[in-house]
């Protein structure tokens, strides 16, 4: 999924949370509390048309008061005349007044006295309903007539004595009214009867009273009233005296409702008041409206997050995928990204260039480093080239070398032998001795060819040893059998010694060990004049073993023994005329030694001898199971 | 057929060598010990006398232009009456390994030159014997 997606569903998922939350506050909260506060204002809406019934009550009674409390009245009582100027006064005032419809006078027994009926609409005095004049015997009527015990005057407040309003059903008609008693104007009694005066609760009535409170509401009888039934119980079961039911009609709708008691505290009437939920529905616009507002700014919220972070991270980074891709897809390490701005995405392209540059550069050395190796190789391979076809060259110089002089020499050689032998016939003295010189010579020469051909295949690299095991001391023997003729002839003592610690069989290359030993013999028998010369092999540590030649000849000079194992190197140019010899075999022998590991070094006194150490490593053959 | 122990005087001797000096001195070296000899200076004249002279040993050289020692030694042991006579190289390459290429090719000896004529005979007997 990418990163684009990732966030988009991210903010999407958190504003959707931050909606629902919002909401469901909002809708518990909010919604809840502004009920309240409507419920409330549907109870006070109740009160206030239970106030206005009270207040209109109130005229009703203060009216018939100021018609009661009236000596006018109290005489009219005591001669109730039909003509009176009290009762013709009544019924001029009655005609005036809109606001009322029942006027009856009786006496202390509830006696109806007179009455009439103001029919407001057709403006007509109308004789009264049977009902009417029952009313009057209801006893807290006839107790307000007959009350007897008036307090003193003086002391009395005007509304001290008894009054009483209320609603009662006239066929099935609510009317309101108010009762006084009929006293002196000084408020003197006893009373002679009381005075009711009416208002029929209907059409106009009830408008009038809406009209007053500016509140939707009807007041109806309880038979007839539209009410809820679970408001209607509600009312009916309460033990309140008024009590107050308010019932949720419908969204914009609130319903109020309370009782009415007649007289008698019989509920009759149902005032409703129908309070329009403005809190609630402008609580709910707002609401809707917040949550509109608050959806409207996510969406832009994220619209606008999302197209910033397009344009200020993800095309960048795709743009920087890209050309990092194009990098790996071209192998081209010169190419470098594009940096935008100064931020993290601009320190990443940063680095990756500096890596690029780095990566480029040891490649680069790389590269030439391997360059420079191959052209090493090549310049190795030519050199070993040359060097395998300089030394076939030489290997093949030397064969060819050796083949052209021996074949003269077979030639010098073989003649003079034949000569020397008699194959020509008898030689003189002096025939004799020059040919012994010309085969002399001829012998030294294959001893010089042999020696120079030995050191250069030695120094070539062409020698390889024959390491096998033998018997040192039966290998000692045969060499002294080989060499004893030589000491014999200049009667010198010649000792070989092995000591017993030496091991029998060891393991060398017999042959030029054997060349080795017989070039150091041979020479310390050459130089040496008188005396003798030793052979000593000893076994002095466990890793070697020693070879030593002593002899009691005419020795090296200090300064000699330095380049006596040089080539053609011998301790000075007479001793070549003196004592013949090629002055390679000390150098052959240093060589040989070399090969084998070993090495050799000379203790000398002029005059009183010389002694060849040779030291090699022991070898001893490999005990087979 | 001639062995080892054979007189000397028996041994007819075919000797081939190109060059005059060493052709002559072993002639007269084999001569002064009593054996009969016979020469040629090139390869393909000693093969030709093969079979006029008959000898019962041939010693040859290597290096000779043309027929070499090696050709003269194939040839010879390609002619049936004569196959299986002993040959010996007398040659002047004496480097290592030179006697053993020679000895494996089917030589029946092989002698470096410059040869010593006092043991000359026995080197020659001593490549027979070890025919035997």
């Amino acid at each position: 999924m990418s990163i684009r997606i990732k966030t988009l569903l991210i903010a999407a998922i958190t504003l959707a949370s931050l909606f629902l939350l919002m909401a469901i506050a909002s809708n518990v909260i909010l919604l809840e509390s502004f009920d309240e506060l409507e419920q409330e204002k549907a109870e006070d809406n109740i009160q206030q048309a239970l106030s206005v019934l009270e207040t209109r009550k109130d005229v009703l009674q203060q009216h018939a008061a100021s018609w009661s409390v009236w000596d006018d009245a109290y005489n009219f009582m005591a001669d109730p005349a039909p003509d009176s100027a009290y009762y013709v006064a009544l019924q001029a005032e009655a005609l005036s007044l809109s606001d009322k419809n029942l006027f009856i006078l009786a006496d202390t027994h509830g006696e109806v006295v007179a009455s009439f009926q103001h029919n407001i609409a057709s403006g007509e005095i109308l004789s009264i309903p049977q009902a009417a004049n029952d009313l009057m015997q209801q006893p807290a009527i006839v107790s307000i007539a007959a009350h007897k015990e008036i307090g003193d005057a003086n002391l009395m407040t005007r509304w001290r004595y008894r009054t009483m309003t209320g609603v009662v059903m006239l066929h099935g008609k609510p009317t309101l009214i108010g009762v006084t008693p009929i006293l002196t104007s000084q408020v003197g009694g006893p009373s002679r009867g009381a005075i009711l005066f009416g208002r029929f609760l209907d059409s106009t009535e009830i408008e009038q009273i809406r009209q007053t409170v500016h509140l939707d509401m009807d007041i109806s009888p309880i038979a007839s009233a539209k009410l809820p039934e679970s408001v209607r119980d509600d009312l009916l079961n309460s033990e309140a005296d008024t009590p107050i039911a308010v019932y949720h009609l419908d969204n914009n709708t609130l319903g109020s409702y309370t009782l009415v008691r007649d007289i008698n505290e019989q509920p009759i009437l149902v005032i409703s008041v129908r309070t329009p939920r403005t809190i609630y529905q402008e609580g709910r616009e707002t609401i809707v409206f917040f949550l509109g507002a608050l959806l409207a700014f996510g969406f832009v919220l994220i619209l606008g997050g999302g197209w910033l972070m397009e344009r200020l991270v993800l095309s960048r980074v795709t743009r920087l995928s890209d050309d990092v891709n194009r990098v790996a897809l071209r192998r081209d390490l010169s190419e470098r990204v594009i940096v935008n701005g100064e931020d993290e995405i601009s320190h990443l392209s940063n680095h990756i260039n500096a890596m690029l540059e780095s990566v480029e550069l040891s490649q680069a050395e790389l590269r030439a480093k391997e360059e420079r190796l191959q052209a090493q190789n090549l310049e190795l391979e030519h050199a070993r080239l040359r060097a395998e076809e300089s030394a076939r060259l030489k290997s093949a110089f030397l064969a060819s070398m050796s083949h052209e002089l021996r074949t003269p020499l077979n030639a010098i050689i073989g003649y003079s032998q034949l000569m020397l032998r008699g194959a020509g016939g008898t030689l003189t003295e002096k025939h004799s001795n020059n040919l012994e010189r010309i085969y002399a010579n001829g012998q030294h020469l294959l001893t010089l060819i042999n020696d120079v051909l030995d050191l250069a295949k030695i120094e070539a690299g062409r020698t390889e040893l024959l390491n096998q095991p033998f018997d040192i001391r039966g290998w000692a023997d045969e060499l002294q059998r080989q060499t004893q003729g030589l000491a014999d002839e200049k009667k010198l003592t010649y000792t070989f010694v092995t000591e017993d610690n030496m091991p029998q069989i060891i393991v060398a290359d017999r042959e030029r060990l054997k060349q080795v030993a017989l070039n150091l013999l041979s020479n310390a028998i050459k130089f040496t004049k008188e005396g003798g010369v030793t052979l000593t092999i000893s076994h002095p540590a466990p890793t070697t073993w020693q070879m030593v030649v002593k002899d009691t000849g005419i020795g090296i000079p200090a300064h000699a023994q330095e380049y006596i194992f040089d080539q053609f190197r011998q301790v000075d140019s007479t001793s070549t005329r003196e004592y013949g010899g090629t002055g390679l075999g000390l150098a052959i022998v240093h060589n040989l030694l070399q090969l084998m590991g070993g090495t050799i070094r000379v203790n000398s006194q002029v005059g009183e001898g010389s002694t060849f150490i040779i030291t090699l490593p022991m070898t001893v053959q490999e005990s087979q199971s | 057929m001639i062995y080892a122990n054979s007189d000397v005087s028996e041994w007819v001797v075919l000797i081939i060598d190109d060059d005059p000096d060493n052709l002559d001195v072993a002639e007269q070296t084999l001569d002064f010990y009593g054996a009969t000899v016979h020469i040629a200076q090139d390869g393909a004249s000693g093969l030709t006398m093969i079979p006029t002279v008959k000898p019962n040993l041939v010693i040859t050289d290597i290096s000779m232009p043309e027929v070499d020692g090696w050709a003269v030694l194939a040839r010879i042991r390609a002619m049936p009456d004569f196959a299986t006579i002993p040959i010996i190289a007398l040659t002047a390459h004496a480097m290592v390994g030179d006697s053993e290429r020679g000895l494996e090719a089917g030589f029946d000896g092989y002698l470096t030159k410059p040869f010593n004529m006092e043991t000359i005979i026995t080197d020659i007997q001593a490549c027979l014997k070890s025919q035997d």
